[in-house]
């Protein structure tokens, strides 16, 4: 473990503690984790979820909130929450995160050729982009943007759409993940409108 | 085995049905009533109907089959459930009958096939907007004028007197001139039903009613505009009382002839009874569903166990998960552009809330009831209590701060 990074604590109330260190946790915006199994590929989030008392963890950006159950005072848990996140991020450091050198690479170039000649000149259309992020353990992750971002359609033409074709062109693709911050769309396509 | 999903394009709940369809395993074809950017390059997976004409959506239907089996077909909403019916008749797929899926999407048909089955219904009339200035005899004020066919408590107002059932009908006529889809130009009028309002979830199977789940609606619904916020279940009654509410949905699914499919309806409840306000032949809207979650684990959504259902893979309703669970629809506090939402992070550390999702992006104009027909958002919980649930959601609401300019 690397020495800890400095981790700023704000208490809120007698069951809420704010964590900010500084880096990223998570993508996506406003996230809520309630069990150490929500929490894979978010190892600093399934620490602080093994804490015990805590049980449920809000992430967004580089902020965490540990909620906990009411049955310990925050002082016997705040060192015990920022054991497990100096830990966790030293353990996953983003040297260690990064892409690792195997097929997924190669994949990566195939679906970047895809998306630059297929992908986006379709969802151009409606306004729309979709950024290739990477691909891993052949999932590929992917950001929407523009009309894509809150549009009321945009999971049937990721699924319907993209993925479908993706699968029919690389038969071994597992599917697509979406980390797009759908609430933050300014501008959706097709917007909700009805309950 | 390959479902036709209707979704419309504005609809809120696209995730929760394609995630329950890959769960199901079985292959989607979405109908839209617009083009995906994707459409030209999917010849299976997506299909654009004209949502606006079941009989022609029936015609592209039938001739989408004869390239690739359907097995079952399922609308989400009010009209795409009409659609879902002609298309079910057409290839012979078990849907309910065209009559009684028409009957549920229209107030005042509805309203007749209640009351002639003795269904408690309150007293009705219809009236046309151009030359009504008064209650028509056999009603008395208080009153609710309804439009027919449209949704979420748009246009619905209550009236206690001439000159504010004037009023009421004028906005209603503005809003169904802004409805483009919307020709007719009369209203239900019904006598107002005081009392606590239960929605109910359930399921028709080969005609027999079966529910899901009994809401209470915490927050009382007495006008002048009917907008929805908080559904809670279990509701904080009595067994006998549930009952009650239960079968009274059931006598009204009975008397439309609904025989198969999703089921949610709208209850009153006073000193009198149960009184059925709507019986509507499709699941709760939107993102609500959300708040309903079966099995042992809970890890059944509401859209996996209606497509199971649908789809024939289902063969009996798991029990609903253990504990209370709630959501609340954002009202709209104000009308004007909304510029800004803070206080999420702190909302979504609010103990027992499992969910907050806005649906209204930066930037939107948006109006108030009765001309709107969006919620800003919803905010789930769930909890060991139906207090705790409620305290839950309420206490995240609190922290949500919304401009509005």
């Amino acid at each position: 473990m690397s020495p800890s990074s400095p981790i700023t604590v704000t208490p809120i109330d007698d069951l809420r503690c704010k964590f900010v260190v500084n880096e990223q946790i998570a993508e996506g915006g406003v996230q809520k984790f309630t069990s150490p199994d929500q929490a894979v590929g978010v190892p600093v989030v399934a620490a602080v979820l093994e804490v015990p008392a805590v049980c449920e963890v809000v992430v967004n950006g580089n902020a965490i909130t540990a909620v906990q159950d009411g049955s310990l005072p925050w002082s016997a848990i705040e060192p015990q929450v920022k054991y497990a996140i100096d830990a966790a991020l030293a353990d996953h450091a983003p040297s260690q995160l990064a892409r690792a050198a195997t097929d997924d690479d190669e994949i990566f170039d195939i679906i970047e050729e895809i998306f630059n000649t297929q992908v986006n000149p379709a969802v151009a259309q409606h306004g729309g982009k979709v950024e290739l992020v990477d691909v891993q353990d052949m999932t590929v992750v992917v950001r929407m943007m523009g009309g894509c971002q809150g549009c009321g359609m945009a999971n049937v033409t990721l699924r319907q759409g993209i993925e479908a074709s993706l699968k029919r062109q690389l038969p071994g693709l597992k599917g697509i993940k979406d980390i797009t911050d759908h609430a933050s769309g300014t501008n959706p396509y097709f917007e909700a409108q009805k309950k | 085995m390959r479902l036709l999903l209707l979704l419309p394009t504005h609809t809120y709940n696209v995730d929760g049905y394609l995630a329950a369809a890959e769960r199901l395993g079985v292959d989607v074809t979405v109908g839209s009533e617009e083009d995906s950017t994707f459409s030209s390059a999917d010849h299976d997976g997506l299909l654009t109907l004209d949502l606006c004409d079941p009989d022609r959506s029936a015609d592209e239907a039938e001739a989408f089959a004869s390239r690739h089996a359907l097995d079952a077909v399922f609308g989400v909403d009010d009209a795409t459930a009409v659609v879902a019916a002609h298309i079910g008749s057409r290839l012979g797929i078990p849907y309910s009958p065209i009559t009684a899926v028409e009957a549920a999407r229209d107030k005042y048909r509805q309203r007749q096939l209640l009351a002639r089955a003795r269904v408690s219904v309150p007293r009705f009339a219809l009236v046309s907007l151009d030359g009504s200035s008064t209650v028509p005899h056999g009603l008395t004020y208080p009153v609710v004028a309804k439009p027919l066919t449209l949704s979420a408590s748009r246009g619905v107002i209550r009236a206690d007197n001439d000159d504010e059932l004037r009023k009421a009908l004028r906005t209603i006529g503005d809003i169904l001139d802004e409805d483009d889809r919307s020709h007719v130009r009369n209203v239900l009028l019904e006598a107002y039903v005081a009392g606590a309002e239960f929605a109910v979830e359930g399921t028709v199977h080969d005609g027999r009613f079966a529910p899901f789940a009994v809401f209470e609606k915490p927050d009382p619904l007495e006008g002048p505009y009917f907008e929805e916020s908080i559904y809670l279940t279990p509701p904080r009654i009595g067994e006998a009382e549930a009952h009650t509410i239960v079968e009274c949905v059931a006598d009204g699914v009975a008397a439309l002839g609904l025989t198969h499919g999703p089921v949610h309806a709208e209850v009153r409840v006073n000193d009198s009874g149960a009184w059925l306000i709507e019986v509507a032949a499709r699941p709760i809207g939107g993102k609500c569903a959300r708040v309903l979650r079966f099995g042992s684990t809970g890890d059944v959504s509401l859209e996996e166990l209606t497509l199971g259902l649908v789809l024939g893979t289902v063969e009996s309703i798991p029990e609903r998960e253990r504990g209370a669970s709630g959501v609340m629809m954002i009202p709209i506090p104000a009308a004007g552009v909304l510029r800004g939402v803070d206080g999420m992070e702190a909302a979504w550390s609010i103990p027992k809330v499992t969910d907050i999702t806005m649906t209204v992006p930066l930037g939107a104009r948006l109006r108030r009831l009765p001309y709107e027909s969006r919620y800003l958002g919803f905010i789930f919980a769930r909890a060991d209590s139906t207090d705790a649930a409620e305290r839950a959601i309420r206490s995240a609401h609190r922290e949500l701060i919304f401009t509005i300019e």
